[in-house]
């Protein structure tokens, strides 16, 4: 089976005063088309430098090594330039922060065609249609009139709504959302994790979905990967990581974690 | 600001936290225009204004020129000193007439708001395109750009400035006295913006939606221009305004030990200058330029609190 995404020995490294700091070692991963990775793991464990990494978005300093193929092609080692055609086009991201990951100064509408545009040119005016159809794909009400609002007139449930439309709007092969609920309360996480699900199962997106905590994985995830101060701790399907942890560590996190039923409620 | 968010009916709205929206200048306007003492210092620009733009206009309707001698209005056998009252007042020269030579004081008030305008409006905006240039790219790229902007930020700060500028500008032909001050004086006033918005380019910078910019694919320009400028507008607008008043003073103050505009240019600092000899015998002739300089700084510090004032609130609002 040919997987989209592939991720090899993947190590990230930062010089410190101390000298150098591996944050991330040896980590690999496939991701298939239509598919979810889980990466669970505390705060600290080189989540978000694993996500960082893949975009070649790390802070300055960092080095990596090992590989990281999408479709077959080597994304380590390309030129900022190629990797700029890569971000928010074939592999976009979304982050925690519904709140300040979007610009307060521009309207949602504005924002998301003006992403579309960077990559897939075109008119503005067939930009902003892009725009209220993707923020009618992700579930605001009465798109047309919504695009021309500015992100604090909407709530945070919608603005990682729209953070999700932003990110699907130039139909990427891989998504890469971090901790994209974390920052919800706890309804409007199984809403915004339901959509992804959907959205993911319509478009065929492959996606990585980062987070602390396992309940959430288990709702959406098929593969968990399972970190842990920068070292994979623990790969498989979502079923062997679930039912028969091989690594204390993993059961450590799943016995933190109170059972929940795996459907997420509607 | 042209595009600033309407008011419309938010659905389940939560309080904005961090991501405040920017604080529309029509609002701005409304609150200035409610607050008396504000909108007094208001006016009282406006009329500076107006006076430095319509000049030419005004003197013509006031019937006296700035360079006009007016030999008739000065008592010659006492050395001078002006014919009447209060320095001169009179339906013919409005605020009076220098001793001396007789020109008139209503005209000279009126050319010299011309050049306190002009100089302190070019130094700000040369000022303030300094600063913010130099300050993004200390803040936004860190690294040896910051080391060596931030050094030169230190010197220049530490400099004994005044010195320098009277050492430089009496020093340099006068040719082109105003350009020579504008320069002077915005190379010696950008550090103070700079070092404001290397601060908060540093904030932004790492932002999440910079970061979430770049995932999406910005170039570094688009990232400085797009996501990290509009949001320094409020202290750019702020630092600017309280910026004003003190370049009008500095211009004053340089115009008054002689090294500023020359002479028979009208400055309000130059007028001062030369009174001085003349306080005893005519007071006015101090009073009249010392009120507009006092008035005229006065109200832009008032004003530039206000707006302060409003952007903050905007901010943490
Ligand atoms: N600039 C840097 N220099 C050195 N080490 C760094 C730097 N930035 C991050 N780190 C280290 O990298 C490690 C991994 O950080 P990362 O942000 O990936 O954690 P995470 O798993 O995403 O955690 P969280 O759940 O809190 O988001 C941390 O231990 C952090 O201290
Ligand atoms: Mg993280």
């Amino acid at each position: 089976m040919s997987d989209l995404f592939i991720v090899d020995d993947l190590t990230v490294t930062f010089p410190t005063s101390r000298g150098p700091v591996e944050v991330v070692k040896n980590l690999s991963f496939t991701v298939g088309r239509d598919d979810t990775l889980g990466i669970v793991g505390e705060s600290g464990s080189g989540k978000s430098m694993t996500a960082l990494a893949v975009l070649g978005l790390l802070p300055r300093g960092a080095q990596t090594s090992g590989s990281v193929r999408l479709d077959g092609t080597e994304l380590l080692g390309k030129s900022e330039r190629d990797l700029r055609a890569v971000r928010g086009n074939a592999i976009s991201m979304v982050f925690q922060d519904p709140l300040s990951s979007l610009n307060p100064y521009y309207t949602v509408g504005l924002q998301i065609s003006e992403m579309y545009q960077t990559h897939q040119g075109g008119s503005r005016r067939a930009a902003k249609q892009v725009a209220i159809e993707a923020l009618e794909r992700v579930g605001i009400p009465d798109p047309e009139r919504r695009v021309d609002h500015y992100p604090h007139q909407f709530s945070g449930g919608q603005r990682q709504r729209v953070m999700i439309a932003m990110a699907l709007c130039c139909s990427p092969s891989l998504l890469i959302a971090d901790e994209p609920t974390t920052a919800l309360d706890v309804t409007v996480q199984a809403q915004i994790l339901e959509l992804l699900a959907e959205l993911q199962s319509t478009t065929g997106t492959g996606m990585i979905f980062i987070t602390h905590d396992l309940a959430v994985i288990s709702s959406i995830a098929q593969r968990v990967l399972v970190m842990r101060e920068g070292d994979p701790v623990e790969y498989g399907t979502a079923e062997q990581v679930f039912s028969d942890p091989q690594h204390e560590y993993t059961r450590m996190l799943l016995d933190a974690v109170p059972r929940i039923d795996d459907e997420v409620p509607a | 600001m042209t595009t600033s968010p309407t008011l419309v009916e938010v659905e389940e709205a939560v309080p904005s936290g961090p991501l405040a929206p920017p604080t529309s200048g029509k609002r701005v306007v409304t609150t200035i225009t409610r607050d008396k003492g504000a909108l007094a210092c208001l006016v009282f620009l406006a009329i500076v204004v107006l006076m430095a733009v319509a000049a030419p206009l005004i003197t013509k309707l006031s019937g006296w020129g700035p360079y006009q001698f007016d030999s008739a209005a000065i008592n010659s056998d006492l050395g001078g000193v002006p014919h009447g009252s209060l320095g001169g007042i009179s339906g013919s020269h409005w605020f009076g007439v220098e001793p001396q030579n007789g020109r008139d004081l209503f005209a000279r008030i009126v050319y010299g708001a011309r050049v306190s305008i002009t100089i302190s409006l070019s130094a700000t905006l040369l000022t303030g395109i300094l600063g913010v240039v130099l300050g993004m790219l200390a803040g936004f790229y860190r690294g040896w750009v910051d080391q060596v902007i931030s050094r030169l930020m230190d010197f220049l700060m530490a400099f004994p400035a005044l010195i320098f500028m009277i050492a430089i500008l009496s020093s340099l032909p006068s040719g082109n006295r105003p350009v020579l001050l504008v320069v002077v004086i915005s190379v010696f006033g950008w550090p103070y913006l700079a070092r404001v918005i290397r601060g908060q380019t540093m904030t932004l910078a790492n932002r999440e939606f910079v970061e979430a910019a770049r995932a999406s694919g910005a170039k570094d320009t688009q990232v400085v221009f797009r996501e990290i400028l509009p949001n320094l507008r409020g202290s750019i607008v702020v630092m600017t305004t309280l910026a004003i008043p003190g370049f009008i003073g500095t211009e004053a103050g340089l115009s008054f030990l002689g090294v500023g505009v020359s002479p028979p240019t009208a400055s309000w600092g130059q007028m001062i200058a030369s009174s001085v000899s003349w306080y005893s015998v005519d007071p006015m002739f101090f009073a009249i330029p010392g009120a507009f300089l006092f008035l005229t700084v006065l109200s832009l510090t008032v004003l530039g609190d206000k707006i302060r004032t409003l952007i903050d609130q905007g901010e943490a609002a």
